[in-house]
């Protein structure tokens, strides 16, 4: 790369960037909040190119960015509301100083882009202040010395003269020289050639003292922080072996030594580390631009708060969320906010807020998107989603208004109701979504009609790090994201194990929840050689909303892991999230709790009061429109089904424990009554199948479910496993007592009505449920 | 008029095979290997190069050959890392060596089936023939993985 070719580029990458900076002041310019520190940033901005690309024989851009300064020379010495209003065109300035350099990135030169027609108004507008000035030039002049910035400080009128002379397109001045400005030259000094050579002439010693500023910062490649990252890594691993030596029992300088590289090394890490970290700000800088720009395409007026700027993520990371808050940003003033009319008649302000906030919190940064518009219309996303498919009718009509707002996420269910040139682009929430789950973060979203949307986005801190419990299972390790584990419960194989098998698949009773288990060896393609199981911990995992848990022959420890890449070959397996080289320079799989539940067919949802209760608390959640069911066969051999969000225990219980109480049943259980309700009983039979009477059984199969605030144990036929599907095809029935048919697992299922059967097995039922106090 | 390219040389049950040397990064014992469950049966498993995670597929089990003893500790040839993070099992590796176009030939007969896809061609050497890999099918783990 030669020298030329290596300024250009960091002349590009830095001009960009302070660029984007520039829109940001504009915009807070526009917005009213005049400050003189502004107007002299974007001066110094506008300034830098034009010294630069002198420098670099850009012509075009010299005279773009001459113009652009020449203005802005006289905005700095009007009152605010000058430069207020003068924020479209300095805008369009930028936009034209971006294109611009666009073409010269792409091409190298500066030819291909048309910049006269912004050169003219700008001059236009310089003639139009300058006649102004007359009358604050005075204040101007004094406030200017006070302030100046000290890389601009030629003498003033020196200064000025110097722009004037370079000013491309003076014949349209000359008329306003002279009577009308003190200040202006009246005699323009001889021409020095064409205007770029004049701006070669004088940028050079400039541009040296803007690099000045910016001494303390260094460019430097990301393939080179990456590499580092990874030597680094080796070092770790290098000085985990050596430090795993028995050091305590020596003595001696090389102890010391040891000590001393172990020290170095976990600060060296941190340190690189950190250089990849990026501040928030990077991202949004943009927004307060696209937001303005936006809401003036759609005639609304927004004003957008950004809160937490300073917050750093890793840069990797942040390039995964421009593009979601990006669209988070777009849909909230295109779809968020709504028209000043529509706001004016809500008793609303005129100018929608629209705010960006971000923040570290425990491992994670969040990132919320609010609005104060008008919130999501609950009933048309529902009904959009029932007319894709995604829920029934039924279903949606039993979501809450949270669970309403998620379903925005499911794929190609825009909330729009009609595609705008701004967004319905083809690019939904779901997009937003998957990006957000690819770095491991999630989404979540609040919506109130009427008070406006909150879109929160949990992501981790860095992809590179992250704590791991290392469990043993077949012989090898396995590294699991601390992230997903919940807990870890050690089982002793004998005894009341508090595993069970439900038709073949074993679920583990934790506190009063049944909790699918997958086994580790099972899932990684090893038998079970049929025997008993050897169970040796359960890691309970939460994947989503969804708890289970996984068998593993042991758990060893948590460590800090670095995740690496599995490389083509095996990326494709679903179970492994990559892989890590541990301390002692062993390469170990990292699980994909995701993928493992996936593959095991069983995830189960959690109670669900506790989900609710975290909803409130605004813990973001996975959308699932996937169902839990409790399948259980009826005399005739059919298939029933429960919803296992009722379901608190499944339980054996003996005949031999049924008392008779009054017109019903029950057992005593737990200390408790359990009034019991025989569900076939109450059943009207669909073909005469000669019944077994369910007294006369050695053992029930009781389900233990929930009625109110009270507990019923529904008497069922034989319990056949515990799924969790997305039930496509439903058909209300006409049977009482059956809420509707379902086909799950490939059969037909009759989905129980609880409620119906609980209140015909006669109110006895419920008032001893309500009563039982009395009746111990 | 003739080309002459340098491969480095490696044995893999009887076979003498081949890979262009700026292909080759280093070559390496095979220390611990760690097992993929789950993985295609080609792929041995895992190692760590200096902290880089390089993928291990067997040439013996691509190839279609009987498998290595267990006492028998494989080579690694490490590619480039622009073929990805993936190496090569071999039973040993031999001498580089440099051969010439004239000296390049189809496959011989008796290679068939699986492997047969897996060979670009033979190089006659004064003792014996040097098959030389065909990497991409190599490293394309679904070709020829239906026999």
């Amino acid at each position: 790369m030669s020298d030329r070719d290596r300024i250009m580029a960091e002349f590009l990458a830095e001009s960009f960037e302070q660029l984007d900076e520039v829109d940001h002041d504009v915009v807070t310019l526009e917005a009213g909040r005049t400050d003189r520190a502004l107007l002299d940033r974007i001066f110094r901005t506008v300034h830098t190119i034009k010294g630069t690309c002198g420098f670099l024989e850009l012509e075009r851009l010299a005279a773009l960015s001459h113009a652009g300064e020449s203005l802005l020379t006289l905005l700095r010495d009007q009152d605010p509301n000058a430069a207020a209003k003068a924020a479209p065109l300095l805008l369009e300035l930028v936009d034209s100083l971006r294109r611009v350099l666009k073409e010269v990135q792409a091409t190298g030169a500066d030819a291909g882009v048309d910049v006269a027609a912004v050169i003219e108004r700008m001059e236009a507008a310089h003639q139009g202040l300058a006649g102004r000035r007359v009358k604050t030039a005075a204040k101007g002049r004094k406030k200017t010395q006070e302030k100046e910035p000290t890389q601009d400080k030629p003498p003033r009128v020196a200064h000025r003269k110097n722009t004037s002379s370079r000013q491309p397109g003076q014949r349209t001045r000359t008329k306003t020289t002279g009577s009308e400005q003190p200040e202006q030259p009246t005699s323009l000094p001889p021409s020095p050639g064409d205007g770029n050579n004049a701006a070669a002439g004088t940028s050079e010693p400039k541009t040296v003292k803007v690099h000045s500023a910016t001494d303390s910062f260094v460019r430097v490649d990301v393939r080179a922080l990456d590499r580092m990252m990874d030597l680094v890594g080796e070092l770790v691993v290098s000085r985990n072996q050596l430090v795993v030596t028995d050091w305590a029992n020596r003595e001696g300088p090389e102890v010391e030594a040891v000590q001393q590289l172990d020290l170095v090394t976990s600060e060296l890490q941190e340190a690189i580390m950190r250089t990849r970290l990026e501040p928030v700000s990077k991202v949004w800088g943009r927004f307060p631009r696209l937001a303005r720009d936006l809401a003036e395409g759609c005639g609304k007026r927004v004003r957008l708060e950004m809160e937490g700027q300073e917050t750093e993520l890793d840069r990797s990371l942040l390039e995964a969320i421009r593009d979601p808050l990006t669209h988070l940003v777009r849909n909230a003033v295109d779809h968020g906010i709504e028209t000043p009319e529509e706001r004016r008649a809500a008793g609303k302000p005129i100018a929608g807020q629209i705010w960006l906030r971000a923040s570290h919190e425990g491992g994670h940064v969040t990132i919320e998107v609010g609005d104060d518009g008008a919130g999501i219309n609950s009933d048309s996303v529902a009904a959009r989603a029932v007319a894709l498919g995604a829920v029934t009718a039924n279903q949606a009509a039993q979501l809450t208004p949270d669970e309403v707002a998620r379903l925005v996420f499911l794929p190609g269910l825009s909330t729009s109701e009609q595609v705008t040139n701004l967004s319905g682009r083809g690019v939904g929430l779901d997009v937003v979504r998957s990006n957000l789950e690819r770095v491991n973060g999630l989404v979540d979203i609040k919506s109130r009609p009427g008070e406006g949307t909150v879109i929160r986005l949990e992501i981790p801190l860095t992809l590179a790090i992250l704590p791991a419990l290392v469990v043993t299972a077949v012989g090898q390790l396995f590294a699991i994201p601390q992230a997903s584990v919940v807990e870890v419960v050690h089982v002793d194989g004998t005894g009341d194990s508090g595993i069970e098998m439900v038709h073949g698949a074993p679920v583990y009773r934790l506190r009063g929840r049944l909790l699918p288990l997958v086994e580790l060896r099972k899932e990684l393609g090893f038998e079970t050689e049929g025997e008993e199981q050897r169970i040796g911990s359960v890691v309970v995992l939460e994947v989503g909303e969804r708890q289970l848990g996984l068998v593993v022959d042991s758990v060893t420890e948590t460590q800090e892991i670095v995740v690496k890449p599995l490389g083509e070959l095996l990326e494709r397996i679903p179970v492994y999230a990559g892989a890590t080289i541990l301390g002692d320079g062993r390469v170990t799989l990292i699980l994909d709790v995701l993928g493992l539940a996936q593959r095991a067919h069983v995830i189960t949802e959690g109670s669900h009061a506790e989900v609710d209760v975290e909803t409130d608390d605004g813990l973001p959640q996975l959308v699932s429109l996937a169902e839990a069911f409790l399948l259980f066969t009826s005399p005739d051999d059919g298939r029933m089904a429960i919803p296992l969000k009722r379901v608190v225990r499944l339980e054996k219980l003996r005949r031999t424990a049924v008392e008779r109480l009054g017109d019903g049943v029950a057992v005593q259980y737990r200390d408790d009554i359990l009034p019991l309700v025989f569900v076939f009983d109450h059943l009207v039979e669909r073909r005469s199948v000669p019944r077994v009477n369910e007294l006369e059984k050695k053992e029930l199969d009781v389900v233990v479910a929930t009625y109110g605030d009270h507990a019923v144990g529904l008497v069922v036929g034989p319990i056949v496993d515990i799924v969790e599907e997305v039930v496509g095809v439903r058909r209300p029935s006409s049977r009482e007592g059956i809420l509707e048919c379902a086909v799950i697992r490939d059969r037909v299922t009759e989905l129980l009505d609880i409620d119906y059967v609980i209140k015909l097995a006669g109110p006895s039922v419920f008032a001893r449920a309500t009563g039982t106090q009395e009746l111990v | 008029m003739s080309e002459l390219r340098q491969l480095v040389t490696f044995r893999v049950g009887r076979h003498l095979l081949g890979v262009d040397i700026e292909e080759v990064q280093e070559v390496l014992t095979a220390h611990d290997i760690s097992a993929v469950p789950l993985a295609p049966q080609e792929v041995e498993g895992l190692l760590n190069l200096r902290g880089r995670i390089v993928t291990a597929i067997d040439l013996r089990r691509r190839l279609g050959l009987q498998a290595r003893s267990d006492r028998q500790a494989p080579m690694v040839v490490v590619l480039r890392p622009e073929r990805g993070s993936v190496s090569l099992l071999a039973d040993a590796v031999g001498d580089v060596v440099e051969v010439g176009t004239e000296d390049f030939e189809d496959p011989p007969e008796t290679l068939r089936g699986r492997s047969r896809q897996l060979i670009r061609g033979a190089y006659k050497l004064p003792r014996r023939l040097l098959l030389l890999l065909e990497l991409d099918r190599v490293l394309d783990i679904a070709v020829g993985g239906q026999e």
